[in-house]
């Protein structure tokens, strides 16, 4: 199964789910994507960056010293629109998978499938 | 639905220039865009109405309904000069005034507005609800007044996070919660803000990154506001909720 196939079936296995998509911390660019409807590439951007600052402040020396210097793999953003979850990989790679949905309860299921294709690639 | 709300800046009263402001906007702006309709237009107003107002809804077969409003709660719904029952509580209150709007409203395909002064301060003595209660009440989608909703978010996570930091300026920072996480949250609060990406402006951003011990690092932006906070584990899915009642319904 290919990449974005994985991603269409990590959307169609979480009730809610609008868009799941793949990307590079580093260059803060989405790569392949899934989605009920055709996203602009600035909202694509813009989702990737954001990506990217949560986890920047997740290995900022600030936080490490303040609050853990574990290497986090998941960041959630809020948004008026819903919620997107970040998942990177755990071996430090600056892949990273960006969802949103609009059900909290989406969250685990799609967390759990994010490691999963990470952890394949 | 189809239903479109006419919104006429009628005899209004001394004092009503944020009246006729949000009269504009809904004329302008939200009926243009076909996403006015009665109800949507009697919750914003609930929801814009700080001072006391006696705001009566008259459709076009001329039938009148009288909304108490005040401090951006509705107190009363009077129906052809019946008021109905007295509420106990703000939760009844939402469901007997989710009642009687529907069914003076349900069928109603355009309403005028028109809004006075009223004999009595009605959060004296009357128990009322949010704008927010009476739209899940009457099972509709409504995006309350965003600064308003996300300081009632704030004022949650005070309640419930286990430390919390308002940064202010001019030393003008509020805390709260556990002393030893104070310190923490106030060099965490330094990091770059949320939305500094944001298309289109600065809506409420909250960003959660889970500690390996299941608590939350919380960091809160929006309308001029920030917060950030540590959460126990346990409130995270009551977090959610009420995020997604007050920014994201």
């Amino acid at each position: 199964m290919g990449l974005v196939e994985r991603l269409d079936a990590m959307r169609a296995g979480a009730e809610g789910c609008r868009l799941v998509a793949f990307g590079d911390l580093r260059t803060r660019l989405v790569l392949r994507m899934s989605a009920d409807r055709s996203w602009p590439q600035e909202r694509l951007d813009e989702l990737c960056s954001q990506a990217a600052e949560c986890f920047d402040r997740a290995d900022s020396e600030v936080f490490a010293a303040e609050f853990s210097e574990a290497h986090l793999d998941e960041a959630i953003m809020l948004a008026a629109d819903g919620i997107r979850l970040f998942i990177r990989p755990e071996n430090g790679e600056s892949d990273v998978i960006c969802c949103v949905c609009n059900d909290a309860a989406a969250l685990a299921p799609l967390a759990s499938a994010a490691r999963a294709v990470l952890s394949e690639m | 639905m189809g239903m479109t709300a006419q919104i006429r800046p009628q005899a209004a009263p001394p004092g009503s220039g944020r009246l006729a402001g949000a009269i504009g906007r809904l004329s302008a702006g939200d009926e243009a865009a076909g996403t006015a309709n009665p109800i949507q237009a009697v919750l914003r107003e609930i929801d814009e109405t700080v001072l006391p107002r006696r705001i009566t809804l008259r459709s076009e077969t001329g039938a009148a309904v009288d909304l108490l409003v005040s401090n951006r709660r509705l107190y009363a719904v009077t129906v052809g000069g019946e008021a109905g029952a007295d509420p106990s509580d703000p939760q009844e209150a939402a469901g007997i005034f989710a009642r009687r709007l529907k069914a003076a409203l349900g069928q109603v395909r355009r309403v005028t507005l028109h809004a006075a002064r009223p004999e009595v301060d009605p959060d004296v003595q009357h128990i009322g609800c949010t704008a927010q209660a009476l739209a899940q009440a009457i099972g509709v989608a409504f995006r309350a007044n965003t600064a308003a909703g996300l300081e009632e978010f704030l004022a949650w996570i005070e309640a419930e996070a286990l430390a919390w930091l308002r940064p202010g300026k001019g030393g003008a920072e509020r805390s709260g919660g556990a002393a030893d996480l104070i310190g923490p949250l106030r060099a965490f609060a330094g990091r770059t803000p949320e939305g500094a990406t944001q298309v289109g402006g600065r809506a409420p951003l909250c960003s959660l990154l889970p500690l390996p011990d299941g608590r939350l690092v919380l960091s809160v932006s929006g309308a001029g506001r920030g917060m950030v906070a540590v959460l126990a584990e346990d409130r995270r899915g009551a977090l959610l909720d009420i995020w997604h009642s007050l920014i994201a319904p």
